[in-house]
Parts: C-alpha cells; structure tokens; sequence
C-alpha cells in the first residue's frame, strides 16, 4: 500500500470516527429522547472550553476530557430540569428554547473570548508512520475511544436494568412510570446522559480544531442530518446515519473538494430523508 | 372582505406610518429613514413567514433562501444587465422565489405527509447549504457579495434619495400586507388555518392539502423574494448573510416574540427590536445577541403566544383568581 492511500483510508476513518463520536450524545437525546435540541452543538462548545480551562489553569488537557462530561452533564441536568421539561409535549417549543439556549452560550463565549479562536494541544502529539504515511497518534485515540464508548453503551442499553428501564420510559412513559420508574428523573438523567457525551466529544475533537464560539453550531447540521438520515427512536440508529453520512462526505471532499461535497451530501442526505422519513433502520411507515 | 377589529387596527397603522411619515423626515435624520425602510422590506420577510407558519403550520426555517433569492437576482439584473425600472426588478426578485419556491415546496408537501419538524431541518439544511454556496460562488461574488447596485428607476424617474426608498418600500409593503390580509380572510384563508390545526381532519374533509401548502409555500417564497429585491436595491449591496441561517432565523424569533397567528404582533415585534438593535449595540455591543437569546427564551417559557397574548394571560389569571376565592373547584377538573 502506498503512503497517499493509506492516508487517504485513515482520513476517512478518522471523520468517520470523529462524527459518530459527536452524534452519540444525539442519539441520545434526538434519536431516543426525540427532542429536537439545537443547543446539541453548544453541548459540544461548553466540552471544548472545558478543556481549554483545564489547559490554561492547570496545564493539562487530559484533565478537561476527564471533566468535560462531568460539568457538561450536570449543566444538561440543569437545563432539563429548568427548561426542557415543560416541552415534551410541544416539540416545536423545544426546538425554539434549545436555539434560544444555544444562543446565550454562543453569544456569552463570543464576549468573554479574547480572541477569534484558541488552539488547545492534543495530549499525545507524537504520530505513527504507517506504510510510509505520517498518522497523528490523538486521531487513532478518539478511533479507539469512539469503539470502545459504542460498545460501552450498547452494553449499558442492552445488558444493564438501567437501560432497559431507560428503553421502557422513553417507549412507553405511562406504562414504564406504573411499574415504578420515576419518569421524571429517568428522562433527566438520559438528557443528562446525552448532554455528557456531547462534552466528552467536544473535549476530544478541541485539540483537532480550535475553540471558537460557532465550534459547536457549525457541527449541528450535520450532526442532525446524520441523526436524521439514520432514523430516530433508538441509539444504534443515528450512528449508522453517522457512518453513511461521513464516509462518502469524506471520500468526495479528497476527490472534489471539500466544500462541493458538503453541500452535495447535505442536499442527498436531505432527498433521502424526504424518501424514506424512518431512515435507513426502518423501512415504510 | 370584511373589516374586523383587528383588520382595522392593521389598516391604522398603515394609515399612521404614511400620515406621520412627512413629519418624521422633517424631524428626523438618515438614520431614522434607514431603520424604517428596513422594518419595512423585513415586514415583508416576516410576513411570509407569518402565513406560511402562523396561518398554515408549515414550520420553516429557511424563508431567508427566498429574501437572499430575491435580493441576488435583483442585484444580478439591476448590475450586469443594467435594468433598473421598479417594477421590472421587483417582478424578476418576485419570479425567481416563486420558482425556487414551487421546486421545494412540491419537493416538500406533495406525495406523503411530513411532519413539522422535518420541513424545520429541511429548512434550515437548505437555509445552511445556501449561505455556503453563495459564498463560495465567484460568479455572484462569493464572501464579498455584490456591491454597489445602481438606484432604481420608476418611469424613467430616479429614485435615489432616503424619504423616496422609504416611500416606495411603504407602497410595497402595503400593497403585499392587504394581499396578505386579504387572503387570510378569505375562504382560502380559513383552509389554511384548517390545514394548520390538523392536516389530517382537513384532507379528510376534502380539502386539497397537498396543493394549498405548495400553493402557499410558494407564495410567501415569492413575497419573501420580493422583500430581498427591495433590500437590495434600496440598501445598494447584497452579501451571502441574507441567504443564511441568522436572518431565518432571526424572522422566526420576531413571530414566536410577537404571537404566531397575529400579523400585528410579529411586525410590532420586528419594529421594536430593529429600534432598539443599532441602539443596544453602540450600548451594549456584547450583551445584545445575548439578551434576544434571553428574550426568546422567556418568551417561549412564559408567553407561548407571544407579547399580542399579555392581555388574553392577565385575563386569565385575575379570572382563575376570582375563581379561587369565589367556591371550591374538584381537583380532577381542574
């Protein structure tokens, strides 16, 4: 194999990996919530700027991805119990209180940033040579990471009481608050859940880009057409629109050029979208 | 048409604008011409957004695609093909969002029913790809948009000074806010809000459900269109933000402020905010887009209908009260 293929390849797989990383959180709260949350994308901001705290006070980024989900999840925590809540019946009124949120933080960090945008390191800076191409070490991490929490969570969803109650109050909320789950608490602590996933993801793709205040809002689309392509009404469905989003995204944009291919991925995912409303997990109605 | 309480305070404002309009220009300054000119053209973009959402449920967030349409193909006709007569741009804006309009709304609302938050994303994805397209076209100028429209002509006339924009903008406005008035208040108008309040009912009815939303969908593209040629041509440049996910949404932010389902409302709603926007930001240049951010979210919280809905809540409130006090209300009822 030679050095451009190979790069080529791991490109792929490492968008690939990166925009699967970021739609958990969704699949979470989009996919199995149905919330339509356009402050997902500030989610991913505030996981950022956690990382680029942790690295400006104490020196270290590994710290801030400790800390992200932790201070991510509580604040969806809050969120939820705050605002969210009052809109599980209006999904309209979601969409427009989680953009007014999404708003104040986007705007709150355009304020109180000194500058356009801020590098934060990756913690491991070193790179691999494979088959003669020079492959970034932090890349293979979140490759890695991304697997390892897929797994994490379909063993959580599928194995564990926690997720089966969680599968049971989000299918059937009357029913599952009958046999004794608290669905109040049970759909806070999901949203919370997705939230912390979100600032997990933001603290792991920061050192890849920079912080900047429309970090989080210039992922939301795709992370949403990618939610949608997959379908909603479970967590295995928008990664699998994740994966069919990002790889032909990312092999167009190294045969054409990367803005051409994401406006035409986006204009196919949303045809696709139109043509099947249930995604590619579910077929008719 | 029959002229309804709320229809005739619609037609006074209008009336006032017009009659206090001299005074304003004898009193006031470019600036103050300039922010009414403005209220105006983007009075036209919140209207459309007003009948397709408020009166027909048609949940979108994108109509800015059509303004940005609009306000390119006017500036496109009025600079490389030196037309400059009103009503030959205005008609050329006009055309180009109702065909645009008609390609996705047909693309939207005919074959199987969609549901309101799809045609959101739709919207916002086409409102998304928009901005990045145009400001990655050279031939329409990319990031830089188009400068330096020539002013336009009526009958030959030029019209190039503040007072005469304002005048022509206030003609146009008025003539699409009776349009629109007009339509809302007819048979049609009733089938749209029936449509809005349950697709489903209303095609059991009879009604054509899928040709009146691509039907109306395509109409506010066009009234949108026709707001972005007047935009371009009387602000004299286009750039590729007119296209693009804040003003979308901004026009979305005006209705919810205002009281979807009420024309007076969401206008009331714009005039203020655009008032205070220059106002704030030499003020507060930092806090503003957070405070709208605040003001939308408490709205949405506390006032679902908007600020035209404080007296219908006060109502209710003092009501439930004299309730309270007055004999004891059975807990399941209430």
């Amino acid at each position: 194999m030679d050095a451009s293929l190979t790069r080529s390849i791991f490109d792929v797989l490492s968008v690939t990996s990166i925009l699967v990383l970021l739609v958990m959180g969704m699949a979470v709260i989009v996919g199995m919530m149905k919330v339509f949350n356009l402050c997902q994308g500030e989610f991913v901001l505030l996981g950022a700027l956690t990382a680029y705290l942790t690295y400006e006070i104490f020196g270290s980024v590994l710290l801030g991805i400790l800390l992200a989900p932790i201070m991510v999840g509580a604040f969806g925590l809050l969120l939820e119990r705050t605002v969210i809540h009052r809109f599980y019946a209006n999904p309209q009124g979601a969409l427009l209180a989680t953009f007014a949120v999404g708003l104040i933080i986007r705007e709150g960090l355009r304020t109180t940033m000194s500058t356009q945008a801020s590098p934060v390191p990756a913690p491991i800076s070193s790179s691999w040579v494979i088959f003669g191409a020079t492959l970034p070490v932090w890349r293979i991490v979140i490759m890695a990471v991304t697997v390892a929490l897929l797994i994490v969570a379909a063993v959580i969803l599928i194995k564990t009481s926690v997720g089966l109650r969680v599968r049971a109050t989000l299918n059937n909320p009357e029913l599952a608050s009958a046999s004794g789950v608290s669905r109040k608490w049970m759909y806070a602590w999901t949203y919370a859940t997705g939230s912390a996933l979100a600032g997990f993801a933001g603290a792991m793709i920061v050192p890849l880009q920079t912080l900047y205040p429309n970090l989080g809002f210039d992922n939301l689309i795709t992370m949403f057409i990618a939610v949608m392509v997959g379908g909603l009404g479970s967590f295995a469905a928008p990664v699998v629109g994740a994966v069919a989003i990002a790889v032909p995204g990312s092999i167009m944009s190294i045969l054409i050029n990367p803005v051409t291919a994401q406006i035409l991925i986006v204009l196919c995912a949303i045809v696709f979208m139109r043509l099947r409303p249930n995604g590619l997990l579910k077929s008719g109605m | 048409m029959v002229i309804k309480g709320r229809n005739a305070a619609a037609i006074a404002i209008i009336v006032a604008i017009a009659a206090a309009s001299p005074f304003i220009f004898i009193f006031g300054n470019d600036y103050i011409t300039g922010t009414l000119t403005r209220i105006l053209i983007l009075g036209l973009l919140v209207l459309s957004v007003e009948l397709a959402w408020g009166q027909t449920g048609m949940f979108t967030l994108g109509q800015a695609v059509f303004f940005g349409v609009g306000a390119y193909s006017a500036a496109v006709v009025a600079k490389d093909y030196g037309i400059t007569d009103v009503i030959a741009i205005l008609s050329v804006a006009g055309f180009a969002g109702l065909i645009i309009g008609l390609l996705i709304g047909a693309f939207l609302f005919t074959g199987r029913r969609v549901s309101e938050l799809y045609v959101a994303l739709f919207t916002l994805a086409l409102a998304y790809a928009a901005q990045r397209l145009a400001t990655s076209w050279s031939a329409i100028g990319a990031a830089n948009g188009i400068p330096g429209i020539p002013f336009p002509t009526l009958f030959g006339l030029k019209l190039d000074s503040g007072p005469i924009l304002f005048y022509l903008a206030l003609v146009v406005f008025a003539i699409f806010f009776f349009i629109c008035l007009w339509v809302v208040n007819s048979q049609f108008g009733l089938t749209m809000n029936a449509i809005r309040d349950d697709e489903e009912r209303a095609e059991f009815f009879g009604y054509r459900r899928q040709t009146i939303q691509v039907l109306v969908f395509t109409g506010t593209a066009g009234l949108a269109a026709v707001g972005g040629g007047l935009f371009a041509i009387t602000e004299g440049f286009v750039s590729p933000s007119l296209l693009g996910i804040a003003l979308s949404t901004s026009a979305v932010l005006w209705v919810v402020l205002g009281g979807k389902g009420t024309f007076l409302g969401p206008l009331l709603a714009l005039a203020i905010l655009q008032i205070l926007d220059r106002r704030m930001q030499d003020a507060f240049p930092q806090f503003w887009p957070i405070a709208i951010g605040g003001l939308l979210l408490i709205t949405i919280v506390f006032l679902p209908k908007g600020i035209m809905s404080i007296p219908q809540v006060l109502r209710e409130r003092k009501s439930q009260r004299v309730l309270r006090h007055s004999a004891p209300i059975r807990e399941d009822i209430q």
